[in-house]
């Protein structure tokens, strides 16, 4: 036994060095992590690429998880037309989203596509939506060689059922036009202003030439944004009155109208030069707002279907020949040949004698689960080990989780009940002003007849809810960005408002509260260096996630290789390194290979790795999630603030029931909830309080539709989330007390704005009763108003979030 | 007096040619990725470029 200290010596003297391509640590004395890094760098190298590790150091994406999916399918003339955006006899246009761009060697890498294959004509990254626009000369290469080339690259596009190249055109339109109805108000605003301010400060310099010039030039700059500016105000007033309902469009409708009208009478009449400055102003103040709110976070997508997370294309057995073909068109009664690590894409019966199924990601379970022949798996699990081959049951559509995910009592129920913070209480406002419209404009009938009609339009054109109509998006766009900067990304800024009312949470366990990785309980005598090496050199292969998480928490490298390795499924793995016969795997195929010295007793749980050396039994490996760090303070904190919160989850494991119960500040924990049962919960729930379902699974998608707040927690933010509200990175968790408090706070910056603009509508009507408002007054009045309210919310919501140690 | 009608002429004209000017940068898609170009602008247009194919 002198060997081994020498070889502890060595391990423990060698640097960890860094793959010169992805920056993950690899093996003592290699430049590379694996195989795939080194590849991409000569090919980078030999093509005059260099430049891409010259911006930034070890920019590349690990080829580790290289993944080898046939991409035959993409040959398929369906399939392509789902998934391009323009074709035509020479070229063909595809836009693919590519979630690993993080750097700017990403970018200079892939618009330099045309270098690496000449059939390609040019390649476009969009940095904040993770996209590259692909052209290229389709009789030169297929769409299926550009795949190819961008995964052996490292920038693997994600190609799913939902097509989302073509979308993304639709989604740009609305925004297009809106910047452009804000840069026509700005052009007309500047302008108009231009030409009002000699009639108030010179207006003994102007003659009549001149004044009419710039009255009727205010008119022309000013009538495109009534009519196109300020459109969706009055359309959208239109449409909340025909259905009964008073929106905070109707009175700023109502004001706009005023406003013109009265500034066209008053010209068309020689009354004065109207209030064309305020009109213009209004609307301008009003657009930049919803500007403001309409900000979105591009990469991200909260309103994902079943068919971004399923694969586009499979594998079927075609009389005993492997085919590959497009998910979409399966049917009942196809064979399915599916492989380690792949997703099952429909509810099928499996045909294998076994095979080792992870629902984790489906129904929150958080060991594989071993299936039998003739059993049902349902679509969304994922393989582990050893192909298995499956018959179709239901086609994915049909499926029972999509069907699910498709209810329509789900997603769309009481959309009146998520209306914003404004037009709550634009009914209110709205009948206050009409009252006061109405007393004056009787009172001046009995006093001066002839100005009336004037009071009438004054009364409506200072109470136009300018300032109202701007508290909450400046605000709540505000809280967006401090909780965007700690990774908490809402979907919009009604989800803020939301998160301010919440008062029950749920939780779900496996992924939200448990953490990813696990922590592993090793019972034994404590691993030397040299074992854990020999133990590594085994587990390096596996892709059973037990193995993998056992050799995590290893966490050693090693330059030893298995000689031999046999990995037998669902019972372990035998191994030789340097002469030693490794044995690891679960009790009972341990004792059944004749292990000497194994415990009397069968274990408890169910995430375990026995482990024997030439024979000798030499110890057990209990795999455990872990709640995140910092779990317990955080529920502390929230109970402290009064949320009640509840544990939902899918698992059935007891040891992780036992974890659970150790919370002490959870209202109530429940297992073995099917995704309907978390629906029903939820739905029961929102009955009395308001509930927001924090998960991360398939199976919590429905609940987290249902919830006032669905929040959907992920360790990569841009991998697959479930459709949701918000999408929170999972090592924030632990802010959430703070996230809900400081929306709550923010919920009183916008009162306290609300009594800003109070007050100056209540200076603005004085003037306006007593018919004295003239164009200065309210050309004075309206941009200070809504700047000191942007001012105000903007600066208190900062303040907020420094006091919440956001 | 007539003169500053001339300039007024003047002026707005220039400003309508601005403002024709955003509206086509918002066509063109400018307000929408304000990340890409910045990074884009700082590569080297410089590196060698074997086999640059003339566009089609």
């Amino acid at each position: 036994m002198v060997q081994p200290s020498i070889e502890v010596r060595l391990s423990a003297t060698a640097t960890t060095t860094l793959c010169s391509h992805c920056g993950e640590r690899c093996e003592p004395d290699e430049e590379f992590c694996c195989q795939g890094c080194e590849t991409v760098y000569e090919l980078l190298q030999s093509s005059g690429m260099g430049g891409y590790y010259e911006l930034e150091s070890t920019p590349g994406v690990s080829q580790k998880r290289h993944s080898q999916e046939d991409l035959s399918y993409l040959n398929d003339e369906s399939v392509i037309r789902r998934l391009v955006e323009f074709q035509d006899n020479r070229q063909t246009h595809i836009t693919f989203q590519v979630p690993s761009i993080h750097c700017s060697s990403c970018i200079w890498l892939l618009e330099h596509l045309p270098r690496l294959n000449a059939g390609i004509m040019s390649s476009r990254v969009d940095f904040p939506n993770r996209t590259v626009a692909v052209r290229f000369n389709h009789a030169e290469v297929s769409l299926a060689d550009v795949v190819r080339l961008l995964r052996k690259i490292g920038y693997e596009p994600t190609l799913s059922l939902a097509s989302e190249g073509v979308g993304k055109r639709e989604q740009t339109l609305p925004q297009r036009r809106q910047w452009m109805k804000l840069g026509l108000a700005a052009f007309a605003f500047g302008n108009v202003m231009l030409f009002s301010l000699p009639e108030y400060f010179a207006p003994e310099l102007l003659d009549d030439t001149l004044r009419s010039v710039f009255t009727t030039l205010n008119i022309l700059l000013s009538l495109p944004v009534l009519l196109y500016s300020a459109s969706d105000y009055i359309t959208g007033a239109w449409q909340s009155l025909k259905q009964r309902y008073v929106t905070l469009d109707v009175p700023i409708a109502l004001g706009i109208i005023a406003l013109y009208a009265q500034s066209v009478w008053d010209v068309t009449s020689g009354h004065g030069p109207g209030y064309f400055d305020s009109f213009t102003g209004l609307i301008f103040f009003l657009l930049t707002g919803k500007a403001v709110q309409s900000h979105t976070y591009n990469a991200l997508s909260f309103n994902r279907t079943y068919e971004a997370y399923f694969p586009l294309a499979v594998h079927r057995l075609e009389q005993d020949r492997l085919v590959s073909g497009a998910v979409a068109h399966l049917k009942p009664g196809d064979h399915l040949f599916i492989r380690n690590m792949e997703l099952v894409p429909c509810d099928s019966l499996l045909e294998s004698e076994t095979c080792e199924v992870d629902f984790s990601f489906v129904t929150g379970e958080s060991t594989p689960v071993r299936k039998m022949k003739g059993d049902v798996i349902y679509a969304g699990g994922r393989i582990i080990g050893t192909a298995a081959s499956l018959i179709v049951t239901r086609a994915t559509s049909q499926s029972y989780l999509t069907r699910l995910w498709n209810r329509d009592s789900v997603s769309e129920d009481g959309s009146r009940s998520v209306m914003g913070i404004a037009d709550r209480i634009s009914p209110y406002f709205t009948s206050v002003v009409m009252v006061i419209a109405a007393v004056s404009t009787t009172i001046w009938f009995t006093i001066d007849p002839a100005k009336a009609p004037m009071v009438l339009a004054s009364v409506l054109i200072i109470a136009c809810p300018c300032a109202l109509a701007m508290a909450a998006p400046f605000t709540l766009s505000a809280v967006r960005r401090h909780l965007g900067r700690h990774f908490f990304y809402t979907k919009n800024t009604l989800v803020v408002e939301q998160l301010s009312r919440i008062r029950t949470v749920l939780f779900d366990k496996t992924g939200t509260l448990t953490d990813a990785s696990a922590t592993v309980r090793f019972s034994g005598e404590p691993l030397s260096e040299l074992e854990k090496e020999r133990i590594h050199a085994v587990l390096r292969n596996t892709t059973h996630p037990l193995g993998q998480r056992f050799d995590a928490w290893l966490n050693v490298q090693t330059r030893l290789q298995a000689d031999t390795y046999l990995e037998e499924k669902g019972n372990g793995i035998r191994a030789w390194v340097e002469g030693r016969d490794i044995l690891m795997g679960s009790f009972s195929w341990l004792s059944h290979c004749g292990v000497i010295g194994m415990p009397a007793q069968a274990p408890s749980s169910s995430s375990v790795i026995y482990l024997a050396f030439d024979g000798h039994y030499r110890g057990v490996a209990e795999i455990r999630h872990s709640v995140r760090n910092g779990l317990s303070p955080m529920l502390q904190k929230m109970r402290y603030d009064g949320y009640e919160m509840h544990v939902v989850s899918g698992d059935s494991s007891r040891e992780e029931q036992a974890m659970m119960a150790g919370l002490p500040d959870i209202a109530s924990v429940r297992f073995d909830q099917s995704p309907e049962d978390k629906l029903t919960i939820v739905q029961n729930m929102k009955m009395h309080t308001k509930v927001a379902m924090i998960g991360d699974g398939l199976n919590d998608g429905a609940a987290l539709r249902a919830a006032h707040a669905g929040i959907a927690v992920t360790d990569d933010i841009h991998a697959f989330t479930p459709a949701s509200d918000a999408i929170l990175k999972g090592n924030e968790l632990t802010k959430l007390p703070a996230f809900l408090g400081f929306t709550k706070r923010a919920m009183f910056v916008i009162y306290a704005a609300y009594g800003l603009s109070f007050a100056y509508n209540v200076v603005g009507l004085s003037f306006a009763v007593q018919g004295l408002l003239t164009p200065i007054i309210s050309a004075i009045l309206m941009p200070v108003s809504s700047i000191t309210i942007i001012a105000f919310t903007t600066g208190a919501t900062w303040l907020t979030a420094k006091s919440k140690g956001l | 007096m007539g003169i500053l009608i001339i300039l007024i002429g003047f002026s707005l004209t220039i400003a309508v040619g601005f403002f024709f000017a955003f509206l086509w940068a918002v066509k063109n898609g400018q307000f929408e990725d304000d990340k890409t170009p910045s990074i884009r602008m700082l590569f080297d247009s410089t590196a060698p470029a074997p086999d640059k194919k003339p566009k089609p």
